[in-house]
């Protein structure tokens, strides 16, 4: 299967994947967990058909849909929806994520004895998917106060996950290039990373509007868009800037300086990023390595574990100090289990960063998204009942 | 600076460039085009080979893409009218560029083996030159219905020339005689190969896009479709144009109305994988070629257009076509680029073994017809456009 050609690999990811999405459909389950199941059965560890050197030929898959995900989720900040929004969402989904990071990051610190490895996985941690959550709450039609500040959440915390992702990387990759840094400078090296990534996603999203302004079809939008995606991609590659916030900046900017531009086009962005996406999705999940079972075991419990309780005591802080009513604070933090969607994406820029840092690079790479994918398992799973039984006592569905 | 940048700064490059062009009241694509030839090898050397190289897979995918829309405005019902005007129309420009070309290169060198093979790379037409330019203008009507057939369409004939003629030269130049059906082997494999995967592939995906609600489902499935059905023809040594067109057809023709939604989606997303595809060819234009492709470059360009417009027009006569397909449709398939290419190259593979006579034959044909397309992918456009706005079948003004 050596030689088969990048069309396709693609190509049959995406077919494959859809194919796969809308089977587990029919039995009420998200179509991502499809895409991730077809990932992982084609992949290296069952049917061996995705090898590791066929998808390396796909890597511009990844690049788009990175691309994509990071433009997507920046494009949700404009500002009138971020007031409609309301202060309470953005405080429980600040307090979830940082509180699932600092508690993974504090237990696989202690476990392993690598802070970076710790930084890493927290980071990783944070982030929340809404897939099963918007299948769950579709399929009881729940409806309430809950309800809406779930959804609020759970689509609004991937901003705040990048953040921390492109924070915690920085750190860590300070921490394992330069052995014994002090902690000063492991500080001051990702404040100016970040800060320049932000410089330079800003002066993208400028351009990006000032081009936009001056076009009046539907389709030329969506070329712009894309050109400056991957220009700022390259961009921050050249000059080892935290792509995922620059593109995230970029879209922030522009939609909020070209809002209705950006907004039509990210219709046609959503329908070319949906294969790109869902086959992204599939080509990374074909990394689970069985054999790699023995060695996460207790790790990828501790993971586990302490994402959960993270989130539930960050969720419940973020809510009490929202003043929320008992219901939200109570339930709201054992809704926030699942994880499989950014945290995927994640998960392949840990590979892009780290895996160029020798042996150990390739081994926590590998870590990060087979603790990942093993823990999905329970995640989704095990999530969309908790998430069932918070809203059933919250009496937000009637069964 | 990554590759990625590249590909970023080629869509919004071209994509300026194109807005200049309509600004001069040029198709879009010209100016992608002559972004390419400035950021190629020809001028300022941004795009280096290896890079273009790595971008390669733009191509098959633009041009599968291109393909997969002509198919889908083959509708059987429109073409059961006007199919024997069609067919008749193919071979008629078909047959007009390979005698006039054939004849122009004989009068002017005296080698006949130079002739056949010149005449056998003139019908070669190039979809993606026409079909964009159809599409910007959002053309409806009988000329655009009769463009989109022709050119998809006469890819096949093309083929099936050169294999006849090729076989002919090879005899002239060696004096040893070949049976005919080795030589027809393989382009019949080629184009019946093609078709029956497109089948195949089109009515599965048409059975399965029937249940599909969301249009980004129906996108995506048909995507993955098209790349597989483009990866498959790759594979398989199959014509990519002709595969994915008999995709497009098929399903089409099953699935009317799916496919209209379908293509009206993916008209909204394709236009950068068009910008990259121009781009791209333009980068591997070499202008100094103009220079050197002297009288037989000349000749070639008038005959050329010359067998294409007056065998169009004969073909119509005959057929009995409206006044409009008479008068325009030999201005709309001036495009030239990929196929003759391709074709150039596979005489270069096949002759240049056949002593001095085959060498020096290659190497007159690769720079012949790379010089001329550089001169038929600018205008071939350019008179497209010119053609449905006298047909006055553009929807979009200029």
């Amino acid at each position: 299967m050596e030689n088969i050609s990048i069309l396709l690999v693609v190509g049959s990811a995406i077919v494959i994947s859809l194919w796969a999405g809308k089977s587990l459909n029919r039995f009420r389950l998200p179509v991502v967990i499809g895409y991730v199941l077809a990932g992982i059965i084609l992949g290296k560890s069952f049917l061996k058909i995705l090898t590791p050197q066929v998808i390396e030929k796909a890597s511009l898959i990844n690049d788009l849909a990175l691309g994509v995900i990071a433009f997507l989720i920046g494009a949700e900040f404009n500002f009138s929806r971020l007031r409609n929004l309301g202060k309470l969402i953005i405080l429980i989904a600040l307090f979830e994520s940082l509180g699932a990071f600092f508690l993974v990051f504090l237990s696989v610190s202690l476990l392993t004895h690598k802070v970076y490895l710790g930084l890493i996985l927290g980071a990783v941690a944070s982030a929340t998917a809404p897939a099963v959550t918007v299948a769950v709450i579709n399929q009881y039609k729940a409806k309430g106060e809950l309800t809406s500040t779930l959804l609020g959440v759970v689509g609004s915390d991937d901003a705040i996950a990048l953040i921390i992702y492109a924070f915690a990387s920085s750190i860590a990759y300070g921490f394992m290039v330069h052995q014994g840094i002090s902690f000063k400078q492991a500080i001051i090296y990702p404040f100016k990373e970040i800060f320049l990534s932000l410089i330079l996603g800003a002066g993208l999203g400028i351009i990006l509007s000032y081009f936009l302004n001056k076009c009046k079809e539907r389709q030329d939008y969506f070329s712009l868009i894309v050109g400056f995606l991957l220009i700022g991609e390259g961009l921050s590659w050249e000059f080892n800037l935290s792509e995922l916030l620059v593109i995230m900046v970029m879209a922030m900017v522009g939609v909020n300086l070209s809002f209705r531009k950006v907004e039509q086009s990210l219709a046609s962005l959503n329908i070319a990023g949906f294969p790109i996406i869902a086959s992204f999705f599939c080509l990374a999940s074909t990394r689970l390595d069985i054999h790699l079972i023995s060695q996460i075991g207790f790790l990828g419990f501790v993971y586990l574990f302490f994402r959960i309780l993270g989130k539930y005591l960050g969720a419940r802080l973020g809510a009490k100090i929202g003043k929320a009513n008992l219901n939200i604070r109570k339930y709201i933090g054992l809704c926030l289990w699942p994880q499989i969607g950014v945290a995927l994406a994640l998960a392949i820029v840990i590979e892009r960063d780290f895996s160029s840092l020798g042996k150990e690079g390739v081994f926590i790479s590998n870590l990060a998204i087979n603790i990942l994918l093993f823990t999905t398992i329970f995640t989704e799973t095990l999530g969309a009942l908790a998430t069932r039984f918070s809203l059933l006592k919250s009496r937000e569905i009637n069964l | 600076m990554g590759p990625l940048f590249f590909v970023g700064a080629v869509i919004i490059l071209g994509f300026i460039f194109g807005k200049f062009s309509n600004r001069l009241k040029l198709p879009g694509v010209v100016g992608y085009l002559i972004c390419g030839l400035l950021l190629g090898h020809s001028f300022f050397n941004i795009l280096s080979p290896s890079l273009l190289e790595r971008l390669a897979v733009f191509n098959d995918l633009a041009l599968s893409l291109v393909a997969f829309v002509i198919g889908s405005e083959l509708h059987l019902s429109s073409l059961r009218k006007v199919g024997k005007q069609i067919i008749t129309i193919i071979f008629s420009e078909s047959l007009g560029a390979f005698l006039l070309v054939g004849l122009g290169v004989y009068l002017l060198t005296k080698e006949l083996y130079l002739a056949l093979i010149f005449g056998a790379l003139a019908p070669a037409s190039a979809p993606a030159g026409t079909a964009v330019v159809l599409q910007e203008y959002r053309a409806r009507g009988p000329l655009t219905t009769a463009l989109y057939a022709v050119v998809g369409l006469d890819d096949g004939l093309a083929i099936i020339i050169y294999a006849l003629v090729s076989a002919l030269a090879k005899l002239l130049i060696t004096h040893q005689s070949f049976s005919l059906f080795s030589f027809m082997k393989g382009p019949l494999a080629e184009i019946l190969g093609a078709i029956f995967l497109g089948g195949v592939l089109g009515g599965g995906l048409g059975f399965f896009a029937q249940r599909i609600r969301r249009k980004e489902d129906l996108l995506a499935v048909s995507m993955g479709t098209i790349i597989v059905c483009a990866g498959l023809s790759n594979f398989l040594h199959f014509s990519l144009i002709l595969s994915n067109l008999t995709l497009g057809m098929v399903f089409s023709n099953f699935f009317p109305f799916t496919n209209r939604r379908l293509v009206d989606t993916i008209n909204l997303v394709v236009l950068p994988i068009y910008i990259i595809f121009f781009v791209i060819a333009g980068a591997y234009l070499k202008i100094t070629l103009l220079k050197s492709m002297g009288l037989l470059g000349l000749i070639y360009i008038i005959c050329r257009s010359l067998g294409l417009m007056g065998g169009s027009y004969l073909g119509a006569l005959i057929s009995g076509a409206e006044k409009t397909i008479r008068k325009y449709l030999g201005l709309g398939i001036l495009s030239q680029a990929g196929v003759a290419i391709g074709l150039a190259i596979l005489v270069s593979r096949e002759f240049s073994s056949l002593g001095e006579a085959g060498r020096d034959l290659s190497l007159l044909v690769i720079n012949v017809i790379a010089a001329t397309t550089i001169v038929f992918e600018i205008v071939g456009p350019i008179t497209t456009k010119i053609a449905i706005f006298k047909a006055g079948e553009a929807s979009k003004k200029e």
